[in-house]
């Protein structure tokens, strides 16, 4: 049979007749033909009135079909599946428990508000039915409801005849009353929805045993997240049941018990008791990685956080991490960072020779991760560094694969940071290699260590000068940073080189546009001419220490992260409420800001690698767009991404610092007034060829919105005419003229300006949260992304009274955030007062603290609803507006705003 | 949980499609397509798209591919992917591609139907499913009632079983997977062993099962003077056990003894591991290299076997890779044959019946095709071994005793037991050093 066969001309009519037909088995056919085309994307709506006419049939199959065919199309044609209602609730009163399960399953499919209204009535029957099939259904189907109609679920009282399920004799009832309370619990985390007392924890326990391998997973997940045991010999109770679990051959089922081991232990007093469940543990979690390819993926990236947080239960068995030569890539390369965090002074011979072996096999990632991985674990073991240096330098001299030896002298590099003057005899082996190196990473590498010993190796300003001063001007900027330093560090030790790095600097501060550049020469040249000495002691200050350990999780978040083990979020090593927001690249945060007068001593070891998972901008899939024009937008938000997002580029704002302290250890007079606003937040925003740049941000100024921007002028022309625009946006923001004309920005020099803006109806579009401007100035035109702030636009002066009715009446998609070091109730609410919100409730519960606070956007005629509950230094904050876009944005600025 | 499960074919076209929650749009389809199906190079099995994040998996020709918008337990996902074909496959013959999605769609959105339910899953299991999702047979309001039970995983088996022949097939699988590092160390030995049960038992019969594990055997004394009788008297220590769910753990744990009453048809009773500590491989092979010239270049593996001589291999095939410009090679066997396949980049020796307690050697010349360019070296895959022994376990698990009693029927059951030790991941890495224009390259290792 096939149903997939294109639809002919007449094709439609034949179906028709199909389904009309008196024949059954004629019947089945066609309607699984016009599932066939719907499938395929062929419009069969129109058979909708034929299809209904057969729903009363009694033959199951065809009853199926129907309802697959109805829940397909009840999105576009409402008004006819609402016909089909009373067949709906007739069937749910059928007597084989069957029928009567899948018309209550149905319904529940069908998204359409008011077939909901008429599902309370039979839901209420069935959750009472004596079928526990029927049963484990009409659970499910409240949770249906409560994504559809949150109050209908409550109103009726579904909630607590779902508690009273809890102790249902099927366990299929209890697991799945379980999954639907943790569900309607995570969607609002300010009530207490699935709480386990002692009689529930009972029930729980008791239906565990006999659950089927998903349903045990629910009932495990939420003894993870909700219960805390009240005695020592309670939590032991419950573990020796629990335990039992790890012998499950469901990988899910051994994560899970392993979460709810691990947590209950805490409240084991009983030491000898806690050290045997920890042996209990270790063999279980290895039989993991027998199981299938993704399955191993999930296991390895839960089993990087259970070592972080037990390294001793695994690091016996580290044989188990070394890799299969027929390992998919992704579990390669998840086994070497686990070997990273168990390798140790017994195990690192072991070791080394498996990353040996790696270092010879096809896959270029996992090869350059594997010889990244001998110069971490020089880093980690001072007692294993002399074997991992000849390792790395046999590689070195031997390989005849490129990226080997660069991958090597990178990593090289950082040993040397962290044993200074130990290894430097292997320099010379480094040497001859220079022809090699063409990554900008290695040839900087390489300078470094050329500049770092420049005293120890003879030669080094003829090998800096041959190897790499002819192409200076063409090299990538962080190659010409090393070149240039490391010309200095060369001319301090062999004064006889004065004559290239004066070349060098004049390349450099004249002929280069690159600011960064051009500033750290500027730096060099007058260091230089001031004094050798300061020159010094600024290039061979002490530098920061480096460790070898990258991407480990704070322990913070590695406790919050481990009742989630199994989940999204522990595969992604986030916490849950950052799995589903837009991800920004947060290591820009973890980079240690370079100090003052070390500025290129930015060293993280290896290299800062993709996360794992794409972290793309939102899609927003609730837009159907042209595939082609989709991807060059996304290709648009992800150039923008850094520039946009609030934080600056490390070395920009490093660069800016340097200026500063030059200026005033020169003792000449600062280039521009310091302004109100932090200096080292203010984000560039762009950056033109001439030499222009641009900084600012949305601010509030009289309580209204608008645009502190700085212009710094390299460029050779005074900027006196500005002509700026914003694009159609989100907050409706229009700029007001900006004039410079009386004070123009001269070349070399910088200025502040504030720009007020206006509302205007006709600029809103709901785009995202970044505005378009664009610029026209003496250098030509300029065009970049602005980050909007919504806190920016909220009316000060709401009346509080107003503000409490608003509030309630306040619908919409909550968006969620947890903002992590918080300094409290009062300051926050202080502050977001100060953004013109109003306080609206506040209660106490359980040591948590709530606020809701209300602020209004009149020229959008948005309104803003923010609950916040504090514990410790977290502030979970739940925004809802109208409409609905604002919220997801506010989440992302609570977050910056509130630390 | 997940809100829908989509099927891709090789093309990227969605063949099916089941939302669960109504949140994934066909926008969504098409970015999955886009960034990640049409990338031939992603590199992870979970990715996030905007607000949206996929787990696929690939099963022949067709990626199955869970979308979910919230925080949803990965580890269940991939579980629950995995048994869905399983079910598939069982429904279909044993077969799942394209052609099966095409053919028996409307069976296959009714089993996702019955398998997830707002994405959470119910009941993935073959044999319960059988019961009542039956294509073409219509399912009486008195019998539906009778199932729900057994459906929603109260009981493990259909009510009022009837065979006419009472059996229990059992048979112990076990894999070797082994690394032997190119210094010739083990670097990881495992056997995954699992125990599958094949029950066309009446009624609701209890059964007692035991193996030859030294725990059980400390505690049940006479038991193991028996086994001591009847048996080698070897005792085991496994590393780790997993049990199918109908095992009752609590018995398990107090005394060992695995008790349980079957589901009806094919099940797993159970998985078990032990590692390198008790494993003697039952191969050992020992490769060296000797290189000529630049372009010329002799492997000789010497593989024997280490179990015992009553058993035999059978299908040994040992592929031994030479690098990508080999021009030809000559073999020199004493048994089996061996061949040169250059779409494997390997030799391929294959011997069809291999006796324990033997030895024998290849010794290939490899010849290879001289160029001007720089070649990258050669990175030297491991050799990799399979094998079939049947009748044999490789780590020495027996059989002891299957108690099957039922109460009301009384009937006696027929077992059937049958071993089989099979080569999963049977790598060996070429050695390090390479013997250079040695003549005899055995006397020059001695010395």
């Amino acid at each position: 049979m096939a149903y997939f066969s294109t639809t002919k001309k007449g094709e439609i009519q034949e179906l028709r007749e199909g389904i009309s037909s008196t024949n059954i088995k004629t019947k089945k056919d066609s309607v699984k033909r016009v599932i066939g085309a719907m499938m395929a994307g062929t419009d069969v709506s129109s058979l909708l009135p034929a299809v209904l006419v057969n729903m009363q049939t009694t033959d199951l199959e065809l009853k199926k079909l129907i309802y697959l065919y109805l829940v397909n199309y009840s999105k576009s044609e409402p008004e006819l599946a609402i016909h089909a209602v009373n067949t709906f609730v007739k069937d749910a009163e059928d007597p084989n428990p069957l029928v009567r399960a899948l018309a209550l399953r149905t319904m529940g499919q069908i998204r359409i508000e008011q077939i909901t209204e008429y599902m309370c009535e039979p839901l209420h029957r069935c959750l009472k039915d004596n079928d526990p099939y029927v049963k484990k259904t009409a659970v499910l189907g409240v949770a249906k409801m409560y994504d559809i109609n949150a109050q209908l679920v409550e109103d009726e009282g579904f909630i607590e005849m779902l508690h009273d399920l809890l102790g249902d004799g099927n366990p299929m009832v209890v697991s799945n009353s379980v999954a639907t309370l943790a569900e309607i619990q995570v969607s609002r985390p300010e009530q207490i929805i699935l709480e386990i007392t002692s009689d529930v924890l009972q029930k729980l326990v008791s239906a565990l045993s006999q659950a089927s391998e998903w349903g045990q997973v629910h009932i495990l997940d939420a003894l993870a997240l909700w219960y805390t045991p009240e005695t020592s010999s309670e939590a032991e109770r419950i573990v020796e049941r629990v335990a039992l679990h790890l012998n499950h051959n469901n990988s899910a089922v051994v994560l899970s018990a392993t979460k709810v081991i691990v947590k209950l232990t805490e409240s084991i007093k009983d030491t000898a008791i806690v050290d045997k469940l920890m042996k209990k543990l270790t063999q279980p979690l290895v039989s993991l990685l027998s199981s299938f390819p993704e399955v191993r993926y999930v296991a390895l990236r839960n089993l990087n956080l259970i070592v972080q947080r037990l390294p001793d239960l695994l690091v016996n068995e580290i044989n188990i991490f070394f890799c299969k030569y027929n390992d998919p890539i992704y579990v390669k390369m998840e086994k070497l960072e686990i070997l990273m965090l168990l390798v140790n002074e017994q195990n690192v011979s072991q070791v080394l020779n498996e990353l040996k072996e790696y270092a010879t096999e096809v896959d270029i990632d996992f090869v350059r991760k594997a010889v990244s991985a001998i110069g971490r674990c020089a880093i980690l073991l001072p007692g294993a560094a002399g074997l991992c240096v000849d390792t790395l330098v046999h590689l070195v001299e031997t390989s005849q694969v490129n990226f080997v030896i660069q991958e090597a002298i990178i990593v090289i590099k950082d040993v040397f940071r962290r044993y200074p003057n130990k290894y430097e005899s292997i320099i010379g082996k480094l040497c001859a290699k220079l022809e090699s190196l063409d990554e900008p990473e290695a040839k900087a590498s390489m300078i470094w260590i050329l500049g770092e010993y420049a005293d120890r190796i003879e030669n080094a300003d003829k090998v800096l000068e041959s190897y790499f001063l002819e192409t200076f001007a063409d090299e990538p900027p962080v190659v010409q940073m090393a070149i240039l330093t490391a010309s200095v560090k060369i001319f301090l030790a062999i004064p006889a080189s004065q004559p290239m790095v004066q070349s060098v600097l004049k390349i450099a501060t004249k002929k280069t546009d690159n600011p960064d550049l051009r500033d750290r020469g500027f730096i060099y040249w007058r260091l230089l001419a001031s004094s050798k000495e300061l020159a010094k002691s600024v290039l061979k200050a002490k530098k920061p220490p480096i460790s070898a350990q990258k991407d480990l999780v704070s322990k913070d978040v590695l406790a919050d992260l481990f009742p989630y083990l199994g989940t999204l979020s522990s595969v992604l090593h986030k916490v849950p409420e950052h799995v589903m927001t837009v991800h920004r690249p947060s290591n820009l945060a973890n980079i240690p800001m370079p100090g003052g007068n070390a500025p290129e001593e930015e060293v993280t070891v290896g290299r800062t690698e993709e996360a794992p998972q794409q972290s793309l901008d939102d899609i927003k899939p609730s837009e159907a767009l042209e595939a082609q024009q989709k991807d060059e937008e996304d290709l648009i938000d992800l150039g923008v991404f850094g520039l946009g997002s609030g934080s600056a580029p490390p070395v920009d704002s490093s660069g800016l610092v340097d200026l500063t302290m030059l200026a005033s250890m020169m003792g000449a007079p600062a280039p521009a007034k310091q302004s109100a606003v932090d200096f080292n937040t203010l984000p560039q925003l762009t950056q033109h060829q001439s030499g222009v740049s641009i900084f600012g941000k949305l601010i509030q100024n009289n309580q209204k919105p608008a645009l502190f921007l700085r212009f710094r002028n390299a460029s050779n022309t005074p900027i006196t005419n500005v002509d700026l625009r914003f694009n159609v946006n989100a907050f409706a923001l229009k700029a007001q003229p900006a004039n410079l004309a009386p004070y123009p920005v001269q070349p070399g020099q910088q200025r502040d300006v504030t720009i007020a803006c206006d509302f205007d109806p006709a600029q809103l579009k709901v785009t995202g949260p970044d505005i378009q401007v664009g610029i026209q100035c003496d250098v030509g035109m300029v065009m970049f992304l602005l980050r909007g702030k919504v806190l920016s636009l909220i009316q000060h002066g709401t009346d509080v009274n107003f503000g409490k009715t608003k509030a309630a009446s306040v619908k919409g998609r909550v968006a969620s955030t947890v903002v992590n070091g918080c300094p409290g109730v009062n300051p926050v609410v202080q502050k977001l007062v100060g953004f013109g919100f109003v306080e609206t409730n506040r209660m106490t519960r359980d040591g948590i603290e709530a606020v809701q606070l209300y602020g209004q956007v009149p020229p959008l005629t948005g309104h803003i609803v923010i609950e916040m509950m504090f514990k410790g230094g977290q502030a979970h904050c739940n925004s809802r507006s109208e409409p609905d876009y604002l919220a997801g944005m506010l989440g992302d600025e609570l977050g910056q705003e509130l630390p | 949980m997940i809100s829908a499960i989509l099927f891709y074919n090789e093309k990227g076209e969605v063949i099916l499609l089941r939302n669960f929650r109504g949140d994934i749009r066909k926008s969504t389809s098409e970015a999955f397509r886009q960034k990640i199906l049409a990338k031939k190079d992603t590199k992870f099995p979970i990715v996030q798209l905007g607000r949206v994040t996929f787990f696929y998996i690939r099963v022949e020709d067709v990626y199955i591919v869970a979308c979910t918008g919230g925080n949803c337990n990965a580890a269940v996902v991939f579980e629950s992917l995995y048994k869905l074909v399983e079910v598939f496959k069982s429904y279909f013959g044993g077969l799942f591609n394209e052609d099966t999605i095409k053919k028996h769609f409307p069976l296959m959105y009714e089993l996702i139907d019955e398998a997830f339910d707002f994405g959470y899953p119910q009941n993935i299991d073959p044999e319960v499913l059988k019961t009542y999702i039956i294509q073409g047979k219509p399912i009486t309001a008195q019998k539906a009632q009778q199932l729900s039970v057994h459906a929603t995983g109260q009981s493990n088996r259909p009510p009022d079983l009837v065979y006419k022949n009472n059996e229990m097939y059992i048979d112990i699988i076990e894999q070797v997977d082994l690394l032997v590092s190119s210094r010739h160390t083990i670097l990881n030995a495992e056997v995954n062993g699992q125990i599958n049960l094949r029950v066309h038992l009446s009624g609701q019969p209890e059964c007692i099962f035991g193996f030859n594990d030294k725990l059980f055997m400390d505690k049940h004394n006479d038991l193991s003077q028996r086994a001591v009788r009847r048996g080698r008297g070897f005792q085991l220590e496994l590393d780790d056990i997993q049990f199918h769910k109908c095992v009752k753990l609590g018995r398990f744990n107090a005394d060992r003894t695995i008790a349980f009453v079957p589901p009806d048809g094919d099940f797993t009773l159970m998985r078990y591991r032990i590692s390198e500590r008790l494993v003697k491989p039952p191969f050992n092979v020992n490769p060296v290299i000797i290189e000529h010239t630049n372009t010329r270049f002799v492997v000789q593996v010497t593989i024997s076997s280490t179990f015992n001589p009553q058993f035999v291999a059978t299908q040994v095939v040992v592929k031994i890779p030479v690098p990508h410009n080999t021009a030809r090679t000559t073999c020199d066997v004493s048994i089996g044959a061996a061949k040169f396949e250059p779409t494997q980049h390997a030799i391929m020796w294959r011997i069809t019946n291999f006796p324990g307690c033997s030895s024998t050697q290849i010794t290939a010349s490899v010849q290879l095709l001289a160029s001007v360019v720089q070649q990258a070296p050669w990175p030297k895959p491991p050799i990799a071994m399979q094998f079939m022994v049947p009748m044999a376990t490789s780590s020495g698990l027996e059989v002891l005793f299957m108690n099957i009693t039922e109460n009301k029927l009384n009937y006696q059951a027929e077992r059937f037991i049958r071993y089989l030790t099979r080569g999963g991941n049977y790598l060996i890495r070429y050695p390090d050093t390479v013997g250079r224009n040695t003549e005899n390259p055995i006397k020059a290792t001695k010395n």
